[in-house]
């Protein structure tokens, strides 16, 4: 096994013992995501790097814009910052490796004006063992691992990843979810694999699976009818200025147990519903404007050959690469995100002390 | 060197120090450039190649 | 009045290493020229121009043009290698 490389530790400086006068100097240096942060305290860091079997100088990932080095202390301090409890730490270093991975394009994510956000789906036994919300209100507030686990998540793509705003974050608005985006998958009620399981882990191992989500488009339908299902979400899935039928990508659907159990009891597999939803949803390349449109034949001529007015765009290279979990409470929603488009999710096996 | 807008120019320097080239120059153009027209892209053009040839000559650009 | 206390600071150091810098050119005249097109629009517009213009101007012998698939993914490696290597100044187009 190849050594793991060092990384320089957190820089320490002294500031005076109190709340306030903390949170004005992190709001001053830029160093926070506009909510009030936890101090990160020796001691409160100390606690985190407890929780792993890492070393705090182990080297985790380079974070594009601006490359900075996200030693295992420095994802550490950004967890005590969001108000982390020590036992997500290993959730985090996951995640961290995973934004890094060059399939997920981090560099044009942290960089676009496109508000795209890092969407944190756990899986496995982590969600239980840490109380991630895979069921009522999974992406709203309430649950503290979603809530400061995603938060963490953000700052060190802003803090270590160099992407502040106005500088190297160009986003034209961005979206809620770059606060925080993290939920589990209610295995529970899922009536086919797992997303870890379809991923190629065991069952029985953790994961963190991070998506490049351009935002939550719900889609409230009392259909039973699996077919007709189908039909509605791929009509939610089709509209012009899209980036995943510009460019192809990796469109994704929460379902929620309720349609899932439809979809599941009208005879589809996980792989049946991929398949109908990639053909349902081909739109004709004229729905989208003339600039758009030479957009759509720089990138994709050489996937899809002559693009004309009435050629039918897929909105994915492949069937598979729709992907689907199942998550949130009782009731008739279901949500499309749609992903930034030259991206794919990455997933990482989380590594926990014992 | 690299071209960019007006718009890009904080992301254009602080990217070009990031990646480890604090000097790449950047000849910068107004913003929004995708909406001009064909005449004006080439009115762009004219002052941009200037700035182009100062910028890698080591001048300052106007 | 309070005491103090050692705190973290959450960012990290980038890139050590200072890359080489461009070279400095004399001139263009006798040069060759690359565009890397990040495909957004207006870009070959402006491309087609600056490369007349630095040819009938500047005395440039030759200009590469080849346009990226979209702004939001990298250069492809033979395409970076090849304008390297032929060309004298390498000019992007970056964000819009």
């Amino acid at each position: 096994m190849n050594a793991i490389p060092a990384a320089p530790g957190a820089a320490r400086f002294e500031a005076p013992d109190d709340f306030d006068a903390i949170n004005r100097i992190y709001r001053e240096r830029r160093w926070g995501d506009g909510l009030p942060i936890v101090p990160p305290t020796v001691e409160r860091v100390e606690r985190m790097l407890a929780q792993t079997r890492r070393a705090r100088g182990d080297l985790v990932a380079r974070i594009a814009p601006g490359y900075g080095a996200a030693s295992v202390e420095h994802i550490a301090v950004n967890a005590v910052l969001a108000g982390c409890d020590p036992e997500y730490l290993p959730l985090l270093i996951a995640a961290t490796e995973a934004v890094a991975d060059p399939r997920f394009n981090l560099q044009a994510i942290q960089a676009t004006t496109n508000p795209v956000a890092a969407w944190i789906i756990v899986n496995g036994p982590a969600a239980q063992r840490l109380d991630i919300n895979s069921t009522f209100n999974c992406l709203g507030q309430g649950a503290w691992a979603n809530a400061t686990v995603g938060r963490a998540l953000r700052l060190i793509l802003q803090n270590i990843g160099g992407a502040l705003p106005g500088e190297m974050d160009r986003a034209t608005q961005g979206q809620p979810g770059k606060f925080t985006f993290c939920c589990a998958e209610n295995e529970a009620e899922n009536p086919w694999q797992p997303l870890h399981v379809e991923r190629g882990f065991a069952a029985d191992c953790s994961t963190v699976t991070v998506v490049g989500a351009e935002g939550t488009m719900n889609m409230n339908t009392h259909s039973k009818d699996a077919e007709e299902l189908l039909r509605v979400i791929a009509e939610t899935m089709m509209h012009p200025p899209s980036n995943e039928y510009c460019h192809s990508g990796e469109p994704w659907l929460i379902l929620g147990p309720e349609h899932a159990e439809i979809l599941s009891g009208g005879g589809f597999t996980k792989g049946e519903v991929k398949q109908r939803l990639w053909q349902l949803s081909k739109m004709p390349a004229q729905r989208m404007s003339v600039k758009d449109l030479l957009r759509v034949k720089e990138s994709r001529t050489e996937e899809l050959g002559e693009i004309l007015p009435d050629t039918l765009l897929p909105i994915a290279l492949r069937p598979e690469d729709i992907q689907i979990i199942v998550a949130g409470g009782p009731g008739t929603h279901s949500v499309y995100v749609p992903s930034f488009g030259n991206t794919y999710a990455v997933t990482r096996e989380v590594e926990f002390q014992a | 060197m690299t071209i960019c807008s007006t718009a890009f120019l904080t992301l254009g320097t602080a990217q070009a120090r990031a990646l480890g080239y604090p000097a790449l120059p950047i000849a910068v153009m107004p913003h929004p450039f995708g909406n001009r027209t064909r005449q004006e892209v080439r009115q762009i053009a004219e002052q941009c190649v200037d700035d182009i040839v100062n910028l890698v000559s080591g001048a300052p650009a106007l | 009045m309070a005491g103090t206390v050692t705190l973290f600071d959450p960012t990290a150091p980038g890139r050590v290493e200072s890359a080489q810098t461009s070279r400095s050119m004399s001139g263009l005249a006798g040069g060759v020229v690359g565009f890397i097109d990040n495909a957004k629009p207006n870009f070959n517009h402006l491309v087609d121009d600056l490369a007349e213009l630095l040819m009938s101007r500047y005395g440039v012998v030759r200009v590469i043009k080849r346009r990226k698939k979209a702004a939001s993914v990298p250069a492809p490696e033979p395409m970076l290698r090849e304008i390297a290597d032929e060309c004298d100044l390498v000019i992007t187009g970056s964000g819009d």
